[in-house]
Order: C-alpha cells, then structure tokens, then sequence
C-alpha cells in the first residue's frame, strides 16, 4: 500500500497536466478526496477538546479522551468473530483426540 | 513537545525507514497488546493538503509493514505518555477485536452520486426522536418491538440499493461494509484481503460497466473506516 | 518439526501478502459529468469544513437563559448515553446474546428514558433537534 516500489526499475512518466477531475478524483495518488474523508472524518478518535463557558467567556477546557474510551467497550462474551473461532479451534481439538483415542 | 498518534498496531515493528509528518522518528508505546505509532511535534498539526498527504503516507507506509493497523484520526495529540496510556488501556479489548478484524485487509472505497434524497449526516445513525412507527400493539412486547424497529432504521440506512446489480459479482470479497451518506454522495467502503485488491477492482469495474450502474472506485488503503465498532 | 515447517511458512506466506498489497491500484473511473464532479468536490470541502477544525467545539452557557442552557448540556449527555446503551442492545440483540426476557426489559427502558428526555427537555424549552453537542473531531454526539 505503499506509493514506493522498490523492486522495479522506475520509468520516467510522461508529464500530464493535471486536471480539476485529477485534483478531486486523482488517478495515481490516493485522491484528495479520499485523503480528507480518510484522515479528517474516519480513524481512532482517540480524544477530542470542548471549552465550557458562560456568558461567552471561556473558562474551562476539557479533555474528553475518557468519554470516548467508555463509548467503546466490548465485552469479552460478544466478540462475535473470538467466539466462532474459540469455538471452532475447541472443536477441531475434540475431534483430534477422539480421532487419537 | 507533544506526542502525535499515527495508527495503531498490534506489535511492534521495525519502523526506521518511516518517518512522520515532521520528519520526526517514530516510536512505539505498547500498551496491554496494543502498540500506538508516535512521532514527538512541536504543535498539532494544521490540516493543509500538504499535512494531510504526509499523514496519509505515514500511515500506508506503516500498513505496508505490519499485518494489522488502525489509522488514527489526523491531529491526534497528546501532551504526555501517561494521558495516552490511560486512554489505551480504557480501550484495550475494543481495539483488540478491531485489530483482528482488519488483519491482512485493506479498504477500496466505492462513491456513487446518489440521486436518492440525501440523509444529512447519516452513517447509520437513527435521529434523536427515534420514535417511528406508532404506538406497538401488544404491550407485553412494546420493549422488543421499539428495539426492532430502531434495528430497521439502521438496517435501511446501512442499504445501498443503487449497489445491488454488482453485489453478486464482489460479494466474495467483501468481509465488512459501511455507508456513509453526505453531501448528495453515497460512499461505500468495503474491508477485503489485501492481496485481491486488483481482483475486486476489475470485478467492481466489470459488473458497473454490463449493468450500467455509475461508479467511482478507489483504493487500496488502510481500513480507516473499519477502526471503530460502528 | 512439521509445525515449525507450518509455522515458517505462515510467515512468509503473510509477508508475500503484505508486499504484494503494495502496489497502488490505479481506479480508472468512468468519464466524470460536470455535475458528479460538482458534488464530488462538494462533499470533499465540507468534510474539510466541518471535520478539520482543529481548535477546540464550544458550549458556551447564554447567561439570559442559564437553566435553558444547563438543562441542554445535561440532557444531551444523558440522550448520548441512552444512545449508546440502545446501540449496544441492539448488537447484541442481533449477534443473539441477549435473552427475550432481557431484550423486551431493555427495550422498554430505554423507550421510557427517550420519552422522559424530550418531555423534561420540553419543560425547558429544548427542542428534541437541540439535544445534541459539536465535539469537533469526535463529531457530533449523535
């Protein structure tokens, strides 16, 4: 996923202007577009910042990184994905030592 | 000096050919199975075009080099380890599961303009008066009933008719799905394994062209949509 | 001996995948009309607008009107976590963890905590569309 290929021998690109359709919806690079929907509206939110005042005086600023970890639990028992595999592996190692026996 | 978080990892990695936005180094601060990519900055970083493509870079060059990453949200600072490693740990299993979700997987991105009316801000979430439909009937299931119905509401936001003439042909591929609905734009992103990013592509592109169906399609890139639980 | 052999060979089979996936896929989309183009480039500078701020959401209490404030501050947190309790029903009602017993329970107290928000958050004068809160990159809360 890397732009680099360091295992071919780099061909000179011919110079393409770049056009309005190449900024938005860019043909070799990742596109702006991706780039500011990837970076700025998805990805970990690990923290996030809100001043609270009153009378539009800002008195307090706060840091709600422990407000995001909270929205984020899951509990052990509904890792759908952990389950299935848990369950299967336990199967197959049943099967194994009935097999053995 | 403040700490600017990159992605996170599920081990630790040799990282010394990646640098960050600023040229820093990069580190690693493993917290219970989880290891956060660090650079140290002077300032947050602001969201230029030229930022935001060093960001993107960093992050894809750390992708190339582990199996599973999480991309943090661009501008994620924090004053010190110890803010950081509280934040962590809080979230430790959920960013586990995730970690083993998108492991070998990478996100294409697939935009169409839709003409259905648009959501607003809608990644599948109901409104704040989450009372459709009228009164339930049977009282002894109205608690079962409402949840049934905010579970349609999510489920008709998650749909995409205008995809379902290609679905048969990419369904294989498709591990995990999201839909974001914004600015007239339907955006759907799909996890699939890394290697067959070119095989999805093609059948993407030759399923959208036999059934007339207008398409953009992008990637392959780190699985930003698929970092959280919803 | 032949799990090692298996193990090696997991390994390079994943590193194989790993570089491969290096090479950038070139979309090549179909020619674009002005008017996809338009919206494209719309919904690329709203999300700059709306998500890249990077100085810190507000809430400022009107001084006017303090209860009025304070009551939609308080209420809108509760609303999140109701939220978050229903999302969280709702996995688990579909990944079928929860009993029926527990889903109808569950259901009905967060249907009776949605409806005593919006009646107190009427008594104040906050519309049910005002129960909510700008956290910048956490994005809205709802």
């Amino acid at each position: 996923m890397s732009p680099n290929r360091p295992n071919r021998p780099s061909r000179p690109k011919p110079p393409r202007r770049r056009t309005r359709a190449d900024e938005i919806l860019g043909p070799e690079d990742a596109s702006l577009l991706d780039i500011v929907d990837n970076l700025l509206n998805k990805g970990v939110v690990l923290n996030g910042d809100l001043t609270i005042g009153i009378a539009h005086v800002e008195l307090i600023y706060a840091r709600l990184s422990l407000l995001l970890s909270a929205a984020d639990r899951v509990l052990p028992g509904e890792d759908a994905d952990f389950m299935k595999r848990h369950h299967a592996r336990h199967t197959l190692r049943k099967a194994r030592r009935r097999a053995r026996a | 000096m403040i700490l600017c978080v990159y992605a996170l990892v599920g081990a630790p990695r040799p990282l010394q050919k990646v640098t960050g936005i600023a040229g820093e180094r990069l580190r690693g601060i493993r917290v219970d199975g989880v290891v956060a990519i660090v650079g140290e900055v002077r300032r947050r970083p602001a969201a230029s075009t030229r930022n935001l493509r060093r960001y993107a870079a960093v992050v894809e060059s750390i992708a190339a080099r582990v199996p599973a990453i999480l991309p943090v949200r661009f501008g994620t600072t924090f004053d010190d380890v110890a803010e950081l490693t509280l934040v962590l740990r809080s979230r430790g299993t959920a960013t586990r599961q995730r970690l083993r979700a998108v492991r070998l997987r990478a996100q294409m991105t697939i935009r169409l303009v839709g003409s259905d009316p648009d959501h607003g801000h809608s990644r599948g979430q109901t409104p704040v008066t989450g009372r459709s439909g009228g009164r339930p009937r049977n009282k002894a299931t109205q608690g079962t009933q409402y949840l049934q119905q905010q579970l349609a509401v999510l489920r008709t936001a998650r749909e995409v008719p205008q995809l379902a003439p290609i679905r048969p042909a990419i369904r294989r591929f498709v591990k995990d799905e999201r839909v974001e609905r914004r600015s007239g734009v339907i955006t759907v992103h799909h996890l699939i394994p890394r290697a067959k990013a070119e095989r999805y592509r093609a059948a993407v592109e030759r399923a959208a062209g036999e059934t007339g169906v207008r398409l953009f399609v992008s990637g392959p890139f780190a699985p930003y949509a698929f970092a959280d639980n919803w | 001996m032949a799990k090692r052999i298996r193990a090696n060979r997991a390994r390079k089979n994943t590193k194989r995948e790993m570089l491969r996936a290096k090479r950038r896929v070139v979309a090549r989309s179909p020619a674009l009309t002005v008017s996809e183009l338009a919206k494209l480039d719309d919904l690329r500078r709203e999300l700059e607008r709306t998500s890249g701020s990077s100085s810190p959401s507000r809430w400022n209490a009107d001084p006017d009107d303090v209860e009025r404030s304070v009551a939609q501050l308080v209420l809108t947190l509760v609303e999140f976590i109701r939220k978050l309790l229903e999302r969280q029903a709702i996995r688990r009602m579909e990944a079928g963890t929860l009993t029926d017993q527990q889903t109808e329970d569950i259901g009905r107290a967060l249907m009776k905590l949605e409806e005593t928000v919006v009646d107190i958050a009427a008594r104040f004068g906050v519309l049910p569309d005002d129960l909510n809160l700008d956290l910048g990159p956490i994005g809205k809360l709802m």
